[in-house]
């Protein structure tokens, strides 16, 4: 078989198969012959060392599994049906971060208040300076965790995000693409900081509150020092 | 050696060395028939299969002066896939080689 009998032999099993783009096929076929002639081989030798083109043939059907538009039509309305529900709770899901996020910010706005005896609209009630200062610590703690909480739920709401799109995606193309991680990717040294700085902010919180509690109780001298010093009038 | 076995981490191959470099298709089926032992342009409907799965993609390029020619590279996709298979399967030949061999420690 030359060049042209062996390109005319694939293109005549390709169709046979329902291969699509039989033309880009073909011309990375032509391009091996190309190459092979530059190298001095006969347009024969080179056909020879080629499988056979019905075995060729075979392995793009393989590759190619035609997609049945109907069927593909089908999927994609279901999937945008079942997408719908679905996406309403993903809101709810990413609100929920807004919500720790704003948490952080407001306790970071309380810690802050708290340290600098900044009273904005008289909403920081009244106490003694040390208990303050150490109840301003602890909300500083407390927002550092929360807003690490964000970070990580921000990033799990995005991969999750990710998975549904590459599931559905996969539902339409017959598993054409490997599915992805529930967990983001996030490097070993960065979750181990922050990991650390967590569990530090953690432990700084809960000290910092039960020592301003126990501030609060002596300076008021009662175990309510809230009605000591009345801060729900 | 069967056919069977080697059809199977061709693609692996592939993937492996697009990860290190661009090709275009007659360099990787030479690249790799110098290596294994396989009739010439087998490659090319794995090349495509890999190019369906997402794995890889295709651009043009004229950087030799000639023709363009159409290059092959690894996307994102296929280099995560790599990763993961190219550990499962040396983990397995390893375990392969550990039976035939016959050193095999749990025994």
């Amino acid at each position: 078989m030359n060049k042209k009998e062996y390109l005319e032999e694939l293109r005549k099993e390709l169709k046979i198969n329902n291969v699509n783009e039989i033309e880009d096929v073909i011309s990375e076929y032509e391009e091996h012959f190309k190459f092979k002639i530059e190298e001095g081989l006969t347009e024969e030798e080179i056909a020879k060392k080629l499988s056979n083109p019905k075995e060729i043939a075979k392995e793009y059907a393989i590759s190619n599994a035609p997609i049945n538009k109907y069927e593909k039509g089908a999927k994609t309305t279901g999937v945008v049906f079942m997408s719908i529900p679905l996406t309403m709770i993903y809101i709810l899901i990413c609100a929920s971060v807004i919500v720790i996020g704003a948490f952080s910010i407001a306790s970071l706005t309380a810690g802050f208040c708290l340290i600098t005896t900044l009273n904005i609209a008289g909403l920081i009630p009244a106490m003694p300076y040390f208990p303050a200062l150490i109840l301003g610590i602890a909300c500083l703690g407390l927002s550092v965790i929360a807003c690490i909480g964000t970070i990580y739920m921000f990033l799990y709401v995005k991969q999750w995000g990710k998975v549904y799109e590459r599931w559905c995606k996969n539902i339409i193309n017959n598993h054409r693409y490997p599915s992805l991680s529930m967990h983001p990717q996030i490097s070993k040294k960065v979750s181990s900081k922050l990991k650390l700085i967590a569990i530090i902010s953690l432990v700084c919180f809960v000290a910092a509150f039960i020592i301003a509690y126990f501030a609060l109780c002596i300076s008021a001298g009662s175990m309510e020092p809230w009605h000591t010093y009345n801060w729900f009038n | 050696m069967n056919v069977q076995y080697k059809k199977g981490v061709i693609e692996l191959c592939i993937l492996s060395i697009l990860c290190k470099k661009d090709m275009y298709g007659y360099e990787l089926s030479e690249y790799i028939s110098k290596k294994i032992d396989i009739s010439d342009g087998t490659v090319y409907p794995i090349l495509r299969k890999l190019k369906a799965d997402g794995l890889v993609k295709t651009y043009l390029s004229e950087d030799s002066g000639g023709p363009p020619r159409k290059y092959y590279s690894v996307t994102d996709t296929g280099r995560k896939q790599f990763n993961a298979d190219s550990k499962d399967w040396l983990e397995f030949a390893s375990t392969i080689s550990q039976i035939l061999k016959g050193d095999d420690k749990n025994e």
